[in-house]
């Protein structure tokens, strides 16, 4: 009877094995883990190793592929471009999604918010001691956080701005300008003449030049604007790293002073609805004097160009630092995020510090302000205006103090900040502006220190 | 060889239908899955028309847009002068409209847009927007990977032509500008992004969240004006070139081209880096362009949808056929149960109708006996006749009771009533006795009868009469199935199983008829009779094998048979048994030999027994018995007189009561009971004896409460009561 029953059970496992099988039972396939990695369109460089790599996408692509054909395990990696500006969108929208990025290359500025989701992996352990000892200590800095390495430095970039000094000629005001590789200091006042003549002629001749630069349609403005409202002097920040700006008269005299470079036509028209993106087009066609410049922007090539390497001087183009005679210098460099995948994790970091063993790729950084000891000492006699940023740093400011929720939500401090800017600069069917800038202050001060503070509430680190 | 046959029919019955269900399966999952493909496909073009008209209401809303710029600027074109108040107005109309940009394209190709002027291709940055309605098209959607003014950004950008379209008539002859020059068409320029956002199927988005299906939009040349999956990729793609470029796909790109030419709704399959994808093509229902939209679902959507309803089909019908199988072994199984019932009626409905043969037929002859006895008693001449006839009523009579006997002990043993007792037993004497008792019943048939026995522990611990039983029945039938000449030998030998425990076994060879195969494996079965031609002629109840066995196992033992047909049977007993010294008593009873009326008189002669029977008839034979042997019967009719007698008489003047359990006014137990709790001398010491025909283990039980000595099944052996009472009297003699 006992056999009877087995032999009955038998049946039916085979039949139920058979109704399996006509299911589609398949063949388990090898899983090839794939990396995602994903970077700004915007993130352009100016490489002196390999000329043919004009943006940060390309060399990770090409730097990918080489790490894939000499890496033991069989993967992909997938280099995913995004808008610029659509960190939210590329970044945080994608968790647990099956495209959510491995690896984020970016400037640390766009970077850090990610630090406070939890998601983005401490990386201390790719460090070799050779590493170690070859980038420049300051840089590491940048990265850490509760004393972890969270972005590793790539290259960094110094933002001043690039003027035409065509147009300072072509109205008089040579006294202006400095000859060579110099990086201009002028006062308020200086700069208000400046501006205003040049808006002036411009007007009567009648070809939309405009002198300065001006945008707020989109959250790119945060570094060069935030660094303007510095123009009068003092922190935008008080001792517990909250904006201090409503009652900062310095902060309010500088929204003032931006505010009436609506009025004396001095920026484009409509400048609340103008992107970087204009500006850089407005500029590049010879019609804005003044415009955001790094190592790493798209104009460098221009100014190369317009270098006389026998006089060390330039014919078009001069270097003048944000009024306030502040700059900003931010790194870019490299994240690595967890998706749950341990593997995925260690595949990542393998893949950056192959990134940074390899000199043909870390040369790369040779172009903007490499971070490696070693390819500055190689190529620092290539990189033009390499002496004049240097000595310029001291006029650094730290525009975002590594402060959560400046980046990647809907009310960050980047969303924020440019549409009170733009509020600044909108005028009401009268014609006045709808807001005064102690209203802007406000606004301003209430809204960002909201962000930062969700910020600190839900920021959550990595183990 | 039947059932064997059976069991392969249906194993392979069973095989074949579960062949064939899955053949049935498989065939209706394959149709079933073209079936679900096609309402697949259909539930995407659904989707795929729903996301082309949108997104042809899409553009048709920014070309009227684009109209509503002309007519604006109809109305303002005259405080348009300079380049700049140009470029504020149209900021305001980009960031009012939903555009991100919104130019000026004048007759000249020069174009005013909300940054700058660009006069012709000497100014830095032009771009020769004159380009797009080369072919006299009014309206142009065009997608591009950059535009000068737009840096890095991806864009579509919507010509909108004020000339030579009848219904803008109004708008025709705009003049702006310090040049005052003629607006040509109205440029709107929106970020790729916008649209491709719009364009992810939210109807194909995973557990995860992961969209895997997506929509681009390609113009007849293939090339694409919205992209697919991310907004990174290039424009620069064409769709023929990606199916030429692709591993595989259903249609070649002179197919789909052809296909698109006469502007055809299709759809086929392309497949890449293992990525299998559904590509649904349908034509934008504008009369403005002649785009297709094309929407692509990972065909792991399909599958996943499909594989679930297939899936669920093959586990009903899987279930389904387990039901079946299991009705179907179930209405196997019933139907041996109804055959074994039927069998096992029709068997004891045959022993019904043997046994009342059997029955009937001695007591004819019984009764047919004594109606010749009466006629012939007053004839002198035939009293020996009679004589004989008594001789034959006898035998028939005692048959008649080895029947009845039978029939009680197997309806006993069924009913699990029979105890097994264990009480010391000189193996050897039973053996004699079997063999003496059997000797002339043998040996009369011309039957050589022998004896050979080894036993090495004479006494041993078991159930003496039901062994006797079982081995009267074996070598009983070997004396009605062994014909004259032959031979039977009976063995007896032993094992030492361990110290205490011996293995006794008896053996019974014959030269008997023997038994077929069949017959062999049944023999000790219930109601089984070898209907040959020599058992047809023998008497028996075709039970005594089974309650042989019965009888065997319940003692611990085993019972197996050999035979050949008409060579012989062996049958073997063994019997298990705790090993015992041998009682006083038996010693006695080992030179017991067994009394007849003539000799035993003598010993027991004025002996009164009491015997307390309420049936006349039973009582008349057991008092004439009694008197026979000597004995001085006193009759009692029921329990209470039985009870009234020996208190009236004198002290030890009743030895033994024969006490019938089943009596009218006081029973057995009762009196018994009674006469126990009597105030005289031998109130406790009389012997009392059960005597019923209730043979049940709760009646000896209840005899042996009630304080009677031992019990005695009617009828009654009188041997076997004459060596109970010897055994008594020679107890007390010990006592004494």
């Amino acid at each position: 009877m006992r056999k009877k029953i087995t032999a009955f059970l038998l049946q039916i496992i085979m039949l139920i094995s058979f109704s399996l099988c006509f299911t589609g039972c398949s063949k388990p396939s090898e899983t090839v883990k794939e990396i995602i990695i994903k970077v700004p369109h915007t993130s352009t460089m100016n490489c002196i190793s390999n000329k043919d790599i004009k943006n940060v996408y390309t060399l990770l692509k090409l730097a990918s592929e080489d790490f894939v054909e000499q890496y033991d395990k069989n993967i992909k990696i997938k280099v995913i471009e995004f808008e610029g500006g659509e960190e939210t969108k590329a970044i945080t929208n994608s968790f647990g999604k099956s495209d959510a990025a491995d690896i984020l290359y970016d400037g640390f500025f766009n970077m850090s918010s990610f630090i406070h989701t939890g998601k983005v992996v401490p990386i201390d352990d790719i460090l070799t001691p050779e590493m170690k000892e070859d980038i420049y200590p300051v840089f590491l800095e940048h990265g850490q956080f509760d004393n972890k390495l969270y972005m590793i430095p790539y290259m960094c970039s110094e933002n001043i701005l690039i003027y035409n000094r065509e147009m300072l000629e072509e109205y008089g005001l040579n006294e202006y300008i400095d000859e060579g590789e110099v990086i201009s200091n002028w006062s308020i006042d200086d700069w208000t003449k400046i501006l205003n003549t040049l808006a002036d002629g411009f007007a009567k001749e009648g070809k939309g030049r405009v002198p300065m630069m001006m945008y707020a349609k989109d959250n790119q403005g945060d570094t060069h604007i935030m660094t303007m409202l510095r123009a009068f002097g003092g922190d935008l920040f008080d001792s517990n790293n909250n904006f201090n700006i409503a009652d900062n008269p310095d902060v309010i005299s500088a929204l003032r002073w931006l505010q009436n470079g609506v009025d004396s036509n001095w920026y484009l028209p409509v400048p609340y609805y103008k992107t970087m993106s204009d500006n850089s087009s407005k500029f590049k066609m010879d019609e804005l004097t003044f415009y955001n410049f790094n190592l790493g922007s798209s104009t460098y090539s221009r100014v190369i160009e317009d270098y006389n390497a026998e006089t060390k001087t330039f014919k078009k183009y001069g270097f003048v630092n944000y009024p306030g005679n502040h700059c900003t210098i931010f790194n870019e460099g490299f994240e690595v995020f967890d998706n749950g995948d341990s593997e995925k994790i260690e595949i990542a970091k393998d893949f950056i510090r192959y990134f940074y063993e390899t000199d043909k790729w870390l040369e790369c950084s040779a172009g903007s302000i490499p971070v490696s000891k070693k390819v500055m000492e190689k190529y620092k006699d290539e990189i033009l205006l390499l002496e004049a940023f240097s000595s310029n740093s001291v006029n650094s400011v730290d525009y975002t103090h590594n402060l959560p929720n400046w980046q990647g939500s809907e009310n960050s401090v980047r969303s924020v900040f440019y549409k009170e800017i733009a509020s600044l600069m909108i005028k009401d069917a009268d014609g006045n502006f709808a807001i005064t800038p102690e209203e802007c202050a406000n606004n301003l001060q209430e809204k960002l220190n909201t962000a930062i503070s969700e910020g600190r509430k839900n920021s959550i680190l990595h183990d | 060889m039947k059932q064997l046959k059976n069991k392969r029919f249906y194993t392979f019955f069973i095989l074949f239908i579960i062949i064939v269900i899955f053949l049935a399966v498989y065939v209706y999952s394959i149709v079933t899955g073209n079936i679900l493909e096609d309402v697949a496909v259909s539930n995407i073009r659904e989707v795929a028309v729903h996301d082309r008209n949108t997104i042809t209401m899409f553009i048709e809303y920014n070309w009227k847009n684009q109209q509503r710029i002309g007519e604006r600027l109809k109305r303002n074109s005259q405080n348009l002068r300079t380049v700049r108040q140009i470029n504020e107005y149209l900021g305001l109309e980009a960031y009012e409209s939903t555009f991100d940009k919104v130019y000026l394209l004048m007759e000249d190709g020069s174009y005013y847009t909300d940054i700058t002027y660009r006069k012709d291709s000497s100014d830095a940055d032009y771009y020769p927007y004159m380009d797009l309605f080369e072919n006299t098209d009014s309206y142009k959607v065009i997608g591009y990977d950059s535009l000068p003014v737009m840096g890095s950004d991806k864009v579509v950008i919507y010509g909108y032509r004020l000339h030579d379209n009848p219904r803008d008539e109004v708008l025709t002859g705009i003049k702006i500008g310090e040049e005052q020059k003629e607006v040509y068409a109205v440029i709107g320029v929106c970020k790729r992004s916008t649209i491709v956002d719009g364009l992810v199927i939210e109807n194909y988005v995973d557990d995860s969240g992961n969209t895997q299906g997506y929509s681009s939009v390609v113009n007849r040349n293939g090339e694409y004006v919205v992209d697919r999956k991310d907004a990174a990729s290039s424009v620069s793609d064409n769709l023929f070139d990606i199916i030429k470029r692709c591993d595989k796909s259903d249609l070649t790109s002179l197919d789909v081209q052809e296909k698109m030419s006469k502007g055809e709704e299709f759809w086929f399959y392309m497949e890449n880096n293992g990525v299998r994808e559904l590509n649904y093509c349908t034509p934008l229902n504008s009369d403005s362009v002649n785009w297709y939209f094309l929407m692509s679902v990972n065909n792991r959507v399909l599958k996943d949808q499909t594989e679930l309803f297939v899936l669920l089909i093959i586990a009903t019908m899987s279930v389904a056929v387990i039901v079946i199988i299991i009705a179907f072994v179930l209405t196997i199984i019933m139907q041996r149960k109804t055959q074994i019932a039927h069998a096992q009626e029709k068997a004891q409905s045959e022993f019904l109708s043997n046994m009342s043969h059997e029955i009937r037929t001695p007591l004819n002859g019984i009764v047919g006996l004594n109606y010749l006895m009466m006629n012939a008693i007053d004839t002198p001449e035939k009293h020996l006749q009679i004589k004989e006839w008594l001789k034959k009523s006898q035998n028939t009579a005692e048959y008649l009771l080895a029947l009845i006997n039978d029939v009680l002990d197997i309806s006993k043993l069924q009913a699990g009533k029979v105890e097994i007792t264990r009480a010391p037993m000189l193996v050897e004497t039973m053996s004699e006795s079997v063999y003496s008792m059997q000797y002339d019943n043998i040996t009369g048939r011309g039957v050589e009868f022998i004896k050979d026995f080894h036993i090495t522990i004479p006494c041993i611990q078991c159930d003496e009469v039901h062994i006797k039983q079982v081995l009267m029945n074996i070598v009983g039938n070997a004396a009605k199935f062994t014909p004259a000449g032959g031979f039977i030998k009976f063995s007896a030998k032993q094992s030492i199983i361990d110290e205490t425990h011996v293995m006794t076994t008896f053996v019974c060879e014959d030269t008997g008829c023997g038994m077929s195969k069949e017959f062999m494996s049944e023999i000790f079965n219930k109601f089984t009779q070898d209907r040959n031609s020599t058992s047809n002629s023998t008497k028996g109840t075709g039970l005594g094998m089974a309650i042989s066995k019965l009888l065997v196992n319940a003692m611990g033992g085993e019972i197996s048979v050999e035979s050949e047909l008409n060579k012989g049977s062996i049958f073997t007993v063994e019997i298990p048994s705790e090993i015992c010294e041998i009682p006083d008593y038996l010693r006695a009873d080992s030179d017991y030999t067994e009394k007849t009326a003539d000799d035993s008189g003598n010993n027991e002669k004025s002996m009164k027994i009491l015997v307390a029977e309420d049936n006349e008839l039973n009582a008349e034979i057991l008092m004439e018995i009694l008197t026979q042997f000597g004995f001085i019967p006193v009759h009692a009719q029921n329990g209470k007189e039985a009870v009234d007698i020996f208190e009236k008489s004198q002290p030890n003047e009743y030895r033994i009561i024969l006490m019938d359990m089943r009596m009218p006014v006081m029973d057995g137990c009762e009196a018994s009971s009674k006469i126990r709790k009597l105030d005289r001398e031998d109130a406790g010491t009389v012997t009392i004896f059960a005597c019923t025909a209730n043979s049940f283990q709760e009646d000896r039980v209840k005899a042996l409460e009630s304080g009677m000595n031992d019990f005695l099944t009617k009828p009654i052996d009188i041997n076997t009561l004459l060596r109970k009472m010897e055994k008594i009297n020679h107890e007390k003699h010990n006592s004494q």
